[in-house]
C-alpha cells in the first residue's frame, strides 16, 4: 500500500516537472503563387553587396535568399548562389577606379581630440575573377549589371571587357567569342516565380563617379538612355514571364534618401566668429563665412572658379565631417573637387532620370501582375525609423544600422527588412501566409 | 452582484484579460495546498500574513519554516515562426513565521517572506534580446504583527510591512562588435513601508475574514547599470557610458484586498474560499531610468486593470496525525492586450493543488503541497514593442515546511 502511494507519487511529480509548454507553429501556405522555381535578376541590391563588397557572408543575406527560405516553408525548392570564396569578397572604388575588398570600421582620436571613425578597405580577393565552371544558379542578382547588360553577349567574359561577377558565375564566358547572358542563364531555370530589381547601377554609376559619365550613355559612368531603359526592362519582364509566370518587382532609391550623398549636410563647415572673419578676409567676392553653420567651399569642375555649395547639392561620403573641421577641406584654400560633387544640374538630371526608370519598373510590374516593393520609399521611411522587436533601424551612417558602411548598400540586418516587406508585398499579392525573417537575428555595423 | 457577474464573465470567456504580475500568494504550505484560500480562518503561523486578525483564533502558539519552489517555464512563438523558451527561471523563496499568545485577548506575530517575486530569463540571442533578456525582482517583508479579540466572534489585526526590493533586468542595446551584442545590466535596490489590516468573524461552523494588503511605494530606488561587451570606440565617443552609472526608479506594488470564507463540513472536513482583489489600475509603466543616458532607460510600458483572483479549497483529517488537502485558483492577469512584455508574459492561470499535513511529534509536524499552474496562451498581433507572437506558461510549484506548536 505504501509502496504503491510512492510510485504514483514519483511519476505525478516527474510528469508534471518535466512538463513543458508547447505551441504549434502555424501551417504556411503559398496562396495563389508557385514557388517551385524561384529566380532573381538583378544588380548589386539583390547580391548581398554589403560594406562595399560582395563576400560570401554578404550573400547569405541577400533578400532572394532571404525569400527563398521562407518559400520552402511552403512549396519552394532549393535556391544556389554563386558564393564568393570566403574572404574580402570583391568590390568597386569609383573615385580611384580600382578593386578593392570589403571596407571594415575603425576608431581614432580626431584632431579636435575626439574618438571618431574611419572606414577602411580591404584588398581584393584576386580567386575573384575566377571561373567556377558550366554551371547554373538561381540568384542572377550581379553587382553592378546595367538593364541592358542583362542580355549582352559580353556581360560574361573576362574582367574588364566584362562584368566581374557575372563572369565568374556564367554558364559561358565566350573565352573564343560571345559569352551567355543574365537573362539566357536566369531562364534556362525555367522559374515559376521571379524577382526582378534592376535599373540603379543605370543611374548610381554616374553618380558614385561625382558625374564623370555622360547622362544618355552605355559607357560605365554614364546614365542608360531613357529609350534603352525601357526596351531592357521590357525585355528582360517578358523574358521572364513567357508562361505567365509570378513574381515580384523592386524599383530604385533616390539621391536624397540615400546616405553616401546625404551624410555630410551642404552647410557642414562649422565655424567661430574668429575663423569666420579670417576666412573672410581671404575670400574672393560673393563668399562669405557667418560664425555657426556655413555652406561648404567647392570648385566647379572647370575654370578653377570656387563657389559655396547650395542646398540640394550633394557631397560624396569620400570627404566627412573629420575633413572638413581637421583637413581644412571645403574652406577657399581646399575647396571639395567637383568629382566629390554632384551640383544642382547633375542632381536635376539623376533625380529626373531615378522618376522615370522607376515609372518604367512600376508600369511593367502592374502589367506582369506582379508584387512590388517600393524600395524609394523604404529607403526614405528609414529616414525616421523602421521598428522591429522592440528596437529600431535609421538611415543614420554607423549608429542607424541598417545601411552598411559604404553608404549606399544595406547590412545584412536592413537586407532583413527589405526581405520582411518583400514578404508582405507577396503575401498580400498571392495570399499566401509566409512568415517573416527574424531581423535581430541578422547583424548591422560591427563596431570597433 | 456585479463583481460576481464580472469574476463569472472572466471565467467563461478568459480572452478578456486576467492576478498578477510577480504576485507570489502561496507562502503558506497548508493554504498553498488548498489553492491559496486562508482569509478567514488561520492554519498557523502563516496567520500574521495572511489575515492578521484570525491569529487570536489559533489554539496554540506557532513557529512555521518554509521553503517553497516554484519553476514556471514560458514559450514564446514569434510570428516569423521561430520558437523560444524561457529557461532557469526557478524561485526558492523562504519564509518563517511565528505567533505567540501574549494574553487571552492578544497574540503577537512576526512573518518574514517574499510576497512579490518575479524570475524569468530567455537565451541572450533570443528574439526579444532588445526588450529583456532576464527580468529578476523580488520583495523581501518583515512584519511584526499583533491581534486584538474583541469577543468570541470577532477580532481584529494589524501589521508594519518594513519591506525591501531588489530588481535586476538584462537586456541587450542596438550596438554589436565582432563578439556580439553589448549587454546593459541593471541592478536596482528600493524600500518601502506597508500595512497589513485584517478583520475574523467567526460563528458556529462559519468562518469569514477580510484583510487588506496596502501598497508598496518604492519612490527612491537607486542602483547601477553596468554594460558587458561594450566597443571601446562607443565608449571613447560618449554614445555609452564607462563604467558604472547611477539609475532610479520609482516602483508601484498594488494593494489586495482579500475576502474569505470557510466552512466546517463536519470535524473532519473544512471547505475554504478566497477572492484576491489586486489594485494595479494605477500602475501603468515601469521604468528604470539611467543617468545622462536616458536612450537606455528600461521602459514597460503596460495598461493594467484591476485583477482577481478566486480560490477553492478543502482539507480532510484522514487520522489524528494524517491531513489531506486540495484546491484549485485562477488568477486573472492584469495586462490587457497589445502590452504583454517579455519580461512579465502573464496571462489568466488556473493553479491546482494538492498536499497533506503529517504529525512527527507531539509538537512537530511536516507540511508539504505541489501543484501546477497552467496559463493560458495569449497571442499577440498589435503588441506596442512590435514584439509579435504567441506566449504560453506554466509552472510547477511546490512546498515543505516544518510545523512547530507549543
Amino acid at each position: 500500500m505504501n509502496f504503491n502511494w510512492k510510485i504514483i507519487a514519483f511519476l505525478a511529480i516527474t510528469s508534471i516537472v518535466s512538463c513543458k509548454p508547447d505551441l504549434d507553429e502555424p501551417r504556411y501556405s503559398s496562396g495563389e503563387a508557385v514557388f517551385t522555381r524561384f529566380v532573381s535578376i538583378g544588380d548589386d541590391f539583390g547580391s548581398g553587396f554589403s560594406d562595399g563588397a560582395l563576400t560570401s557572408n554578404a550573400q547569405i543575406s541577400a533578400v532572394p535568399n532571404f525569400l527563398s527560405g521562407k518559400f520552402q516553408l511552403a512549396d519552394g525548392g532549393q535556391f544556389s548562389q554563386a558564393y564568393m570564396q570566403d574572404g574580402n569578397g570583391a568590390g568597386y572604388d569609383f573615385i580611384n577606379n580600382s578593386l578593392v575588398g570589403s571596407s571594415y570600421l575603425s576608431s581614432y582620436i580626431n584632431c579636435q581630440n575626439k574618438s571618431s571613425f574611419k572606414i577602411l578597405k580591404t584588398t581584393f580577393d584576386n580567386r575573384s575573377l575566377d571561373w567556377l565552371g558550366a554551371k547554373y544558379y538561381n540568384n542572377y542578382c550581379i553587382p553592378g549589371l546595367k538593364s541592358f547588360q542583362a542580355y549582352s553577349q559580353f556581360t560574361g567574359k573576362s574582367y574588364p571587357a566584362g562584368n566581374i561577377f557575372y563572369h565568374r558565375m556564367a554558364s559561358d564566358t565566350g573565352t573564343s567569342g560571345l559569352s551567355s547572358t543574365v537573362l539566357g542563364d536566369a531562364q534556362y531555370l525555367n522559374p515559376t516565380f521571379v524577382m526582378v530589381w534592376i535599373g540603379a547601377s543605370d543611374v548610381y554609376n554616374y553618380a558614385f563617379s561625382g558625374g564623370a559619365g555622360e547622362v544618355g550613355g552605355l559607357n560605365t559612368f554614364d546614365i542608360t538612355p531613357i529609350d534603352t531603359f525601357e526596351a531592357a526592362i521590357n525585355y528582360i519582364f517578358d523574358g521572364l514571364t513567357g508562361a505567365g509566370q509570378q513574381g515580384i518587382a523592386a524599383n530604385i532609391p533616390d539621391l536624397s534618401v540615400v546616405p553616401y550623398f546625404n551624410a555630410l549636410p551642404f552647410n557642414g563647415l562649422k565655424l567661430t566668429s574668429q575663423q569666420a572673419s579670417d576666412l573672410n578676409a581671404v575670400s574672393p567676392p560673393g563668399i562669405n563665412f557667418v560664425e555657426g553653420n556655413n555652406a561648404l567651399v567647392i570648385s566647379e569642375p572647370t575654370g578653377g572658379v570656387i563657389r559655396q555649395i547650395k542646398r540640394g547639392e550633394y557631397i560624396l561620403n569620400v570627404i566627412n565631417a573629420d575633413s572638413v573641421s581637421c583637413g581644412g577641406w571645403g574652406t577657399p584654400q581646399k575647396p571639395i573637387p567637383a568629382n566629390y560633387v554632384l551640383d544642382s544640374l547633375e542632381v536635376s538630371r539623376i533625380s529626373n532620370r531615378i522618376a522615370i526608370f522607376n515609372s518604367d519598373i512600376r508600369n511593367a510590374a502592374v502589367s506582369k501582375g506582379f508584387a512590388f516593393f517600393d524600395f524609394n520609399r523604404f529607403m526614405a521611411n528609414l529616414k525616421s525609423g523602421y521598428s522591429f522587436s522592440g528596437t529600431s533601424a535609421t538611415s543614420n551612417m554607423f549608429y542607424g544600422g541598417a545601411v552598411s558602411l559604404d553608404g549606399y548598400h544595406l547590412t545584412a540586418r536592413g537586407y532583413a527588412m527589405v526581405a520582411n516587406e518583400c514578404i508582405k508585398s507577396i503575401n498580400a499579392k498571392y495570399q499566401s501566409n509566409l512568415p517573416l525573417v527574424n531581423t535581430v537575428d541578422y547583424s548591422s555595423v560591427l563596431f570597433p | 452582484m456585479r463583481i460576481l457577474s464580472r469574476i463569472v464573465l472572466l471565467v467563461f470567456f478568459p480572452v478578456i484579460s486576467f492576478a498578477g504580475i510577480g504576485d507570489n500568494p502561496l507562502l503558506g504550505i497548508k493554504s498553498s495546498a488548498m489553492g491559496g484560500t486562508i482569509t478567514s480562518i488561520g492554519f498557523d503561523g502563516s496567520a500574521a500574513f495572511y489575515n492578521p486578525a484570525t491569529m487570536t483564533f489559533l489554539k496554540k502558539n506557532y513557529i512555521n519554516l518554509g521553503i517553497n519552489y516554484n519553476s514556471p517555464k514560458t514559450v514564446f512563438l514569434m510570428n516569423t515562426g521561430e520558437k523560444y523558451y524561457s529557461s532557469n527561471s526557478s524561485n526558492l523563496p523562504a519564509s518563517l513565521y511565528g505567533v505567540f499568545k501574549f494574553n487571552d485577548k492578544v497574540d503577537i506575530g512576526l512573518a518574514i517572506n517574499n510576497p512579490f517575486q518575479n524570475n524569468i530569463t530567455w537565451d541572450k540571442d533570443w528574439a526579444g534580446k532588445y526588450i529583456c533578456i532576464s527580468n529578476k525582482s523580488s520583495v523581501r517583508n518583515i512584519q511584526p504583527t499583533i491581534s486584538y479579540r474583541v469577543n468570541n466572534k470577532f477580532s481584529i489585526g494589524g501589521g508594519l510591512m518594513i519591506t525591501m526590493y531588489q530588481h535586476q533586468v538584462s537586456r541587450a542595446l542596438n550596438y554589436e562588435n565582432a563578439s556580439g551584442d553589448v549587454i546593459m545590466n541593471y541592478d536596482l535596490k528600493g524600500s518601502a513601508l506597508g500595512l497589513n489590516l485584517g478583520v475574523n468573524y467567526n460563528v458556529k461552523k462559519w468562518h469569514l475574514g477580510f484583510a487588506l494588503r496596502s501598497g508598496l511605494n518604492y519612490k527612491n530606488a537607486k542602483g547601477e547599470a553596468t554594460l558587458e561587451n561594450a566597443p571601446s570606440s562607443l565608449v571613447a565617443s560618449g554614445v555609452l557610458p564607462s563604467g558604472n552609472t547611477e539609475i532610479t526608479s520609482s516602483i508601484k506594488l498594488p494593494s489586495v484586498i482579500s475576502l474569505g470564507a470557510a466552512y466546517e463540513l463536519d470535524e473532519n472536513w473544512l471547505v475554504t474560499m478566497d477572492v484576491n482583489i489586486f489594485n494595479w489600475a494605477n500602475i501603468d509603466s515601469l521604468q528604470i531610468q539611467v543617468a545622462n543616458y536616458d536612450q537606455y532607460n528600461f521602459d514597460i510600458k503596460q495598461d493594467l486593470s484591476g485583477s482577481y483572483a478566486i480560490r477553492f479549497g478543502a482539507q480532510y483529517k484522514y487520522t489524528k496525525k494524517l491531513i489531506f488537502r486540495g484546491g484549485f485558483a485562477f488568477d486573472l492577469a492584469p495586462v490587457l492586450n497589445t502590452f504583454v512584455h517579455p519580461a512579465y508574459p502573464e496571462n489568466n492561470k488556473f493553479t491546482y493543488t494538492g498536499g497533506a499535513s503529517y504529525q512527527l511529534k507531539k509538537a512537530f509536524s511536516l507540511d508539504a503541497f505541489i501543484g501546477y499552474s497552467d496559463i493560458n496562451e495569449r497571442r499577440e498581433t498589435k503588441n506596442i514593442n512590435n514584439f509579435n507572437g504567441t506566449y504560453k506558461a506554466n509552472a510547477f510549484i511546490a512546498g515543505i515546511g516544518l510545523n512547530y506548536e507549543f
